[in-house]
């Protein structure tokens, strides 16, 4: 360290107080940050992980059981059925999203759109709606009593589509996605429209006198350069696709009812309500494992291709 | 730039003395000079029954000079993590929820944390002067966890529960109905009022507790009109609150009951589109008028009497008259208990009373539509003419007769979740596969508990 003293010795013009630490200073300011981790992330999960393995109502003493709980899930048509709910969700709460966002982005991105900034809000507004307060809302849309979308065919004349949506096996996992598509379309289009900015337009001019037509140009200069922001999508849509998002929405609209329970519902009923929080451990071991997996896969998607 | 590091080592240092400082002062501030403290934990977050918990408190605290209520109100859901995490803490509060069977009071038995009441039941009078026997067992439990419905007393409600059928006395005047005596002409009625372009049954299926509620009174009706009202009675507790292996949902009474219901949904008794609806809706359509009937608890009461039509209520008839009353779906409201880590349990015990026996608490329950636990009930309270004097009417007559009637979520852990109901509403199921999903549900519980 150049002080411009010239003297070699730092230490005995400084406060003694520099001595705390010495060799461990790096150490002593990471360590907040590393105490909130272990307390609050590495903790919880060691813990549940834990958990997975006793039989337990919550109350009083665990049973050590091994993989039992694992068996269980494995055997549990519940779970299958929640799974394959899941599965639903993805499609509409990342698949669908992403390729519509990317449609869309594709076709606006290239030019400058007056009143950007207002559309860019607007966009987002559904992303500042806490996902509980979306679930009630979209109760009340979907309600076949006094509901906005039934209504809506009615005025229309289209009394054959009214539907209790929420009230139906097939319909109402579809009806659940819907909202949310409408959650996370704003987000992507946002996302992928800022990615088609930063292309250079040489790549696009060059194209052109291949003579490339838009279909070509979306595939082979638009989705290449996009790498980087499909994988922030896909990994932010995926997740909310299994966990948080997801449990507030159905927790408020159809609390799990009639086909629509997802896997991070059905671990906490299985945990908090049925008194078994050992079995709904091992389920959310299960969901933290494969977000994990997922994220990681779409993470290495992104980084090949990269030179 | 040495000096800023320095600083801000001096900086973190202090932060960190700053934070172990105010941990200790906040764990040494929790002693207390002065004034006893008994916290309460209950589940009345609604208005109308916290009144009555503040009516309680308030007398509490002035037959009990130096002792503060602190008293928390949170739903059921909330209160229940909350409790739990706090038990296993070895903490917790010295009153709390202990909400029957599987739900809270087995688990909370079995790992030691409940206090036995019998004691102060004793002392007080409260199995002598409240509620009815079948009643009472419903918060017992034996010593080891093992058998709900028998054993020691581990609760005590605050209110008692009842289903009945709400019904909108204006429409029923208008087309010359009465109140129906039979299944029959409960029937007839809802066809009158079809007729009459009148939702018969306000009814949502979005949920699944209110079918078990809306099913049980029909159960109640088709088995005792098979092997009376009595046996009906005991084959109820032996499923719902004993777990008997040896009852079956293929016993008689019970595919009829699925037939009768689904019946119902096919001669379009309750809304278009009622698999959607939540039954919050249905008692909001109800009360705007848009249904005849409503089949659901005493705790929609204040909401029904303040409709603008009269409402009335009547308990639900049996398939035939001279079978008498059948099971009313019904019970005590979630009952609260005495912590063991509690190092007031006498003074926890003395709250309970007061909680049981309060007049002034009593007298709102006339203002606010909330059942007591006295029975027989005091009609002073209520006007006659007025739905709240048919309730406790009905209450009276319920508990008199041993008609008090069991809620069938409470089967088994599973079946607060079970989909069997909403499948044979929606026309999934047919009602012997109903029958058959709710034998493999019981039995899969019972079985495994032995």
């Amino acid at each position: 360290m150049n002080n411009g003293s010239g003297t070699k010795d730092h230490r005995r013009t400084y406060s003694p107080l520099n001595d705390i630490g010495g060799a461990l200073t790096p150490y002593l300011y990471v360590a907040p940050t590393v105490l909130v981790i272990l307390v609050f992330l590495i903790y919880p999960m060691a813990s549940v992980f834990w958990y997975s393995l006793t039989r337990w109502s919550g109350l009083g003493l665990k049973e050590f059981i091994g993989f039992g709980n694992y068996a269980t899930m494995l055997a549990d048509p519940i779970f299958w059925t929640s799974f394959k709910t899941n599965i639903t969700y993805v499609l509409f709460f990342s698949l669908l999203p992403t390729v519509v966002g990317l449609l869309l982005a594709s076709v606006v991105g290239r030019s400058r759109i007056p009143g950007e900034r207002y559309f860019r809000a607007i966009l987002l507004t559904p992303q500042v709606i806490a996902s509980v307060a979306m679930g009630v809302i979209f109760r009340w849309i979907f309600s076949p009593g006094f509901g906005v979308l039934d209504g809506f065919f009615n005025i229309v004349g289209l009394e054959g589509w009214q539907k209790p949506w929420l009230g139906d096996s097939t319909l109402a996992p579809i009806a659940v996605g819907t909202i949310g598509t409408w959650l996370w379309l704003g987000f992507v289009v946002i996302v992928f429209v800022a990615g088609i900015q930063k292309i250079d337009p040489a790549l696009y001019d060059a194209g052109n006198l291949d003579g490339a037509s838009g279909w070509q140009e979306l595939v082979f200069i638009t989705l290449p350069q996009l790498r980087a922001e499909l994988v922030v999508v896909l990994v932010v849509t995926l997740i909310r696709a299994f966990g948080s998002g997801v449990f507030g929405i159905v927790a408020a609209v159809t609390d799990g009812r009639y086909n629509t329970m997802p896997l991070a519902l059905y671990a906490y009923r299985v945990a908090f309500v049925h008194n078994r929080m050992g079995y709904g451990s091992a389920v959310t071991v299960f969901l933290i494992v494969l977000i994990l997996l997922l994220s990681g896969l779409t993470f290495r998607f992104g980084q090949r291709g990269r030179r | 730039m040495n000096r800023t590091l320095a600083g801000s080592k001096l900086f973190l240092l202090a932060m960190a003395m700053l934070l172990a400082l105010s941990a200790a002062g906040w764990a040494g501030g929790q002693k207390e000079t002065g004034p006893v403290t008994l916290t309460v934990w209950d589940v009345y977050d609604q208005e109308g029954m916290h009144k009555v918990l503040e009516a309680v408190i308030a007398q509490f605290e002035r037959e009990h000079p130096n002792v503060k209520v602190e008293e928390t109100a949170r739903n059921l859901d909330t209160d229940k993590a909350a409790t739990m995490a706090a038990l296993n803490a070895g903490a917790g509060p010295d009153v709390m929820t202990v909400n029957n069977g599987e739900t809270m009071m087995g688990p909370m038995v079995r790992a030691k944390y409940v206090v036995d009441l019998g004691p102060y039941s004793a002392k007080y009078g409260w199995e002598k002067n409240f509620l009815s026997p079948s009643l009472w067992d419903r918060a017992k439990y034996t010593p080891d966890g093992k058998v709900f419905g028998t054993g020691n007393l581990y609760g005590v409600p605050a209110f008692g529960e009842l289903v009945g059928v709400y019904y909108n006395r204006d429409i029923f005047d208008r087309l010359s109905l009465k109140v129906p005596q039979t299944v029959p002409e409960l029937e007839q009625a809802a066809e009158k009022l079809k007729a009459a372009g009148i939702t018969p049954i306000a009814y949502g299926a979005a949920e699944v507790w209110p079918f078990f509620q809306i099913w049980a009174d029909i159960l109640a009706a088709t088995m005792a009109d098979k092997i009376g009202g009595d046996t009906t009675q005991k084959w109820m507790s032996d499923v719902v609150i004993i777990g008997d292996p040896k009852r079956s949902f293929k016993d008689p009474g019970v595919l009829e009951a699925a037939q009768t219901i689904r019946r119902w949904a096919d001669r379009d008794y309750f809304f278009k589109g009622f698999t959607g609806i939540i039954i919050d809706d249905a008692m909001n359509l109800f009360v705007a008028g848009k249904a005849g009937m409503f089949l659901q608890g005493s705790w929609y009461c204040s909401a029904v009497a303040g409709a603008d039509f009269r409402a009335g209520m009547f308990a639900f008839p049996p398939m035939k008259k001279e079978t008498g009353m059948v099971p009313q779906v019904g019970g005590m409201n979630t009952p609260m208990g005495i912590n063991i880590n509690s190092k007031k349990k006498d003074l926890a015990a003395e709250f309970l009373n007061t909680l049981l026996s309060a007049p002034e608490a009593h007298k709102l329950e006339g203002e606010i539509f909330v059942l007591p636990p006295a029975v027989p009930a005091d009609l002073s309270i209520a006007q006659q003419g007025t739905v709240f004097y048919d309730m406790l009417v009905q209450w009276s007559d319920m508990n008199a007769k041993n008609r008090v009637g069991q809620y069938f979520d409470w089967t088994t852990p599973t079946m607060g979740d079970e989909p069997a109901g909403q499948e044979l509403l929606s026309g999934r199921i047919s009602p012997e596969q109903f029958v058959e999903k709710m034998q493999t549900n019981y039995y899969s519980w019972v079985s495994s508990k032995k």
